[in-house]
């Protein structure tokens, strides 16, 4: 296996497409350059990254499954704005490879609460569409909505060998992370 | 109830709609807000309604608030005392102002006195007055309407200057007596400011203002003595000694005050000076000049006398249009020549007279086709001429018929007999009683008009010693002092016949040898060729019809483009204009068919109203006492009752109570706490999205 060249990281500091960075990372890992060598360049390539552009978790996790033979651990952390069903489709492969799955919900406030007062045009960030919102109006059957996904999303996941995880932006993900794996060992310690 | 000193100011309040607009604005952002999926999302646009809604109905009252407190501090409310407005209700008036605007309101402080006395007037506006502040000067017309807003009055106070034109009491008093006809005020009053000079006087003897209505009188024109100089009239004569193309120009000067010496008096032709001259003028005296002999173009030119200009400027120049002087040519048609007619008619300027001297028997058909007028000197009208002298005045000319010894009965042509007025009698000797005189003239006669004025000729100086009388019973203009008729006038067809009961050659009479004589020719010549005089000048004020200006036929619908002294261009005539034009300014104005801007203009001058620059005063009582209803006791200048006095003014209520400081420190606070409402809910909505 080749490892991919990495680039000047000023050229990488150019790349604003989270989707080449998030390629360039993987392959990186896969490829062994998370070596304390290469671990700075990947590091500052996944810090320099710019959330845009859509989204392919089914072809990302199909990659990662096809070149990853060891049996391993694997975190996907995501807004999981994709059916339930889409998503457990996408990581069967993992667990049915046997690898640890963890999914890691993680939204922003706002997104579970819908607090938004004036009527607005929201634009989606993933598809660019517009849609004039009367927030009054629409809350309450938003936060339904919302919360039948999360939950939908729990249960499937969990029903695939999967750990699921709900996260807050407002919090830092290492934090979340560490308390997590803290339970698990706890669990399995306890078991 | 506060009232309100300038209440066109609460039309501010509609500035709340700002706040409004801005808080309905805000409800929709101009920029859409980027959401991570919408797929939990419904389309639901904001409907109409919730748009109407206020977002922050605190911070929109708060501003509301304070707009609608700034527009009412600028109306300058003012707190009536407990009862004031049922006292009010009683004792409120409605008060017309006449301002006399007129030319004579430039002299001195004149106008500035006026206006002081109308802002004293809008000063004394009590809780529920009004005025209606009127301008006059030819004309009055209202300035405002009725109203108790001060700053409206002082606006149109403001509005007005002195004109150039005429004061006529008469228009003015009309129209107050209009405006407090439609009032239902309890107290109503009239306040008549002006300088009352005495040629403002044209009211009709039955003039009343109602009962009950209160007249004030300002008079702004006591002071002191005026001092003025000005020209007051333009003469021009034709230049004898030249072709006739040449005029001679001359001006009266009039001074008011003391005497002047080396004053410069200028001629300009056609916008050029052409002489320059220096005067002395006497004290409270006058003078003539005359500048050499100018020639004068075949189409009309303007021309000015002007003099150094003082403070009353209006009056230092002097308007005409110069013309050739026209002629009127004359056949003189007399069997013995006699001096004195054909000298008399040869001195004429405004018409000139061409006389053709013909014997009885020696009048040709081309003699009658030159002339407009024939004079039978001595009465012999030959047979031969008889139809062709018919013809001559049915088609319009004129024929002065003088019945001296050739004229007796029998002798007259019967084909001609139409162009007697009666019958001939045998002559009257009166030499006997050192001869007739005339008496029983009629100077309203345009024949004899001329001769109405006190100092406009002595009819009566003549002495006549043998007189054919006429035998008729219409158209007599003179009688002797026996009764018989001297002389008549009647028309024939399309022309006037005069009728002179004896000769104008001196041996019947000694009338060529009086001072009337030549006026007299020329007043019954100028009749008879139906002669109408174009003056060189008017006076501001007067209304012409451009029609007759021009010279051409009355047409309704044709309208005529002017263009005013100042430069100032407007329409006459046609279906929806003035039919005249109306001179409102000194100077000269241009008149030129509608449509047409090359077209040569009539040219038009105007100058001050004589009446005018007569400054001798009248007592304004004169003008209480005719306005008054008979047995109404005069009102004196302070008109305000007991009752009214103890409501004190509200413009002085108003300084004192300063009402709109405290508004304005509400608006300021108003504002304050809208600036921190707003930078709080701004910080809490950021908060939050």
């Amino acid at each position: 296996m080749t490892a991919p060249a990495i680039p000047d990281p000023a050229v990488l500091a150019r790349i604003g497409d989270l989707e080449l960075v998030a390629r360039w990372v993987v392959e990186g890992f896969l490829s062994g350059l998370h070596s304390a060598r290469h671990l700075p360049h990947l590091l500052h390539v996944l810090a320099r990254a710019i959330a845009a552009g859509k989204g392919n978790l089914a072809g990302a996790v199909a990659q990662v499954a096809a070149r990853q033979r060891r049996r391993g651990f694997f975190m996907l952390v995501s807004d999981l704005y994709e059916p339930a069903t889409d998503v457990v489709n996408a990581i069967a492969p993992l667990t049915g490879a046997g690898h640890d799955v963890i999914v890691v919900q993680v939204l922003d406030p706002a997104e579970r609460t819908f607090p938004f007062e004036d009527a607005t045009t929201f634009r989606d960030l993933e598809s660019g569409a517009r849609m004039p919102v009367t927030p009054g109006k629409v809350r309450t059957a938003y936060r339904a909505r919302m919360g039948a996904h999360l939950e939908a999303m729990r249960a499937r996941l969990t029903a695939h060998r999967a750990d699921y995880l709900l996260a807050d932006t407002s919090e830092p993900l290492d934090r979340v992370l560490f308390d997590y794996l803290l339970r698990r060992e706890f669990l399995r310690t306890a078991n | 109830m506060p009232a309100l000193l300038a209440p066109l100011f609460l039309l501010g309040v509609a500035a709340v709609a700002w706040p409004l607009i801005a808080h309905l604005a805000e409800r929709e952002r101009p920029d859409a807000v980027g959401f991570p999926s919408l797929a939990f999302l419904e389309r639901t646009p904001a409907p109409l309604t919730s748009r109407r809604q206020l977002r922050d109905p605190l911070l929109f009252a708060l501003r509301a608030l304070a707009i609608a407190a700034l527009a009412f501090a600028f109306a300058r409310p003012v707190i009536a005392p407990r009862g004031a407005a049922a006292l009010a209700a009683t004792q409120r008036r409605d008060v017309v102002v006449l301002l006399d605007r007129s030319f004579s309101m430039r002299v001195g402080d004149r106008w500035a006195r006026a206006r002081a006395a109308v802002e004293k007037e809008i000063g004394a506006l009590t809780l529920g007055d009004r005025i209606t502040l009127v301008a006059f000067d030819r004309q009055a017309h209202a300035v405002t309407l009725t109203t108790g807003d001060a700053a409206a009055l002082k606006a149109g106070l403001d509005s007005l200057a002195p004109t150039d034109a005429p004061t006529r009491l008469a228009p003015a008093i009309a129209l107050a007596q209009q405006r407090l006809a439609a009032s239902d005020a309890p107290r109503k009053a009239v306040v008549v400011i002006s300088d009352f000079h005495r040629s403002m006087w044209d009211l009709a003897a039955d003039a009343r203002l109602a009962p009950g209505t209160a007249l004030t009188t300002v008079d702004v024109g006591s002071g002191g003595p005026i001092v003025n100089h000005g020209v007051r009239a333009v003469e021009v004569k034709r230049d004898r000694a030249g072709n006739g193309e040449r005029i001679v120009v001359g001006a009266r000067l009039a001074n008011a005050g003391p005497a002047i010496t080396g004053v410069r008096v200028r001629l300009d032709v056609a916008g050029r000076q052409v002489e320059e001259k220096r005067v002395d003028l006497p004290k409270d005296g006058g003078a003539t000049i005359a500048f050499a002999p100018v020639v004068v173009p075949p189409d009309p030119v303007q021309a000015r006398v002007s003099l150094d200009a003082d403070a009353l400027a209006g009056d230092d120049a002097y308007h005409v249009v110069l013309t050739r002087a026209p002629v009127v040519p004359v056949l003189l048609v007399a069997a013995r020549e006699s001096p004195f007619l054909p000298r008399a008619l040869a001195v004429g300027d405004d018409p000139a007279f061409e006389v053709i001297t013909r014997a009885p028997d020696a009048v040709g058909p081309a003699d009658l086709a030159k002339v407009r007028v024939v004079i039978l000197a001595d009465g012999a009208l030959p047979r031969a001429l008889a139809p062709r002298l018919l013809a001559f005045v049915e088609q319009g000319g004129g024929l002065i018929t003088a019945l001296g010894e050739r004229a007796m009965p029998g002798t007259w042509p019967s084909a001609a007999r139409a162009l007697l007025p009666g019958s001939l009698r045998a002559t009257t000797e009166r030499i006997a009683q050192g001869g007739a005189v005339l008496g029983g003239v009629d100077r309203q006669h345009p024949a004899l008009s001329v001769f109405a004025g006190a100092h406009a000729g002595d009819l009566g100086a003549p002495r006549f010693y043998r007189y054919r009388p006429i035998d008729t019973t219409a158209g007599i203009l003179a009688r002797f002092d026996d009764g018989g008729v001297a002389l008549t006038e009647h028309q024939v067809v399309g022309g006037h016949v005069i009728t002179f009961a004896s000769t104008f050659d001196g041996l019947w009479n000694d009338l060529p040898r009086q001072p009337v004589f030549v006026p007299l020719m020329h007043q019954l010549v100028r009749f008879a060729a139906r002669y109408r005089a174009v003056p060189r000048a008017y006076a501001v004020g007067s209304a012409l019809l451009p029609a007759e200006l021009a010279g051409v036929p009355r047409d309704a619908a044709a309208r005529w483009s002017v263009i005013a002294p100042g430069g100032e261009r407007w329409s006459v005539g046609g279906a929806a204009l003035s039919p005249t034009l109306d001179l409102v300014h000194a100077g000269i104005h241009e008149l030129r068919p509608g449509g047409n801007p090359a077209a040569r203009p009539v040219l038009v001058a105007a100058n001050i109203d004589p009446g005018e620059l007569d400054f001798t005063p009248f007592d304004p009582a004169r003008l209480v006492n005719a306005l008054l209803p008979p047995g109404a006791a005069p009102v004196a200048a302070s008109t305000a009752t007991a009752q009214a006095a103890e409501l004190a003014t509200l413009a002085e209520r108003e300084a004192r109570q300063s009402t709109w400081w405290y508004l304005l420190a509400a608006v300021a606070l108003l504002l304050a706490a809208e600036t921190w409402l707003a930078w709080r809910t701004r910080a809490v909505r950021a908060t939050v999205e």
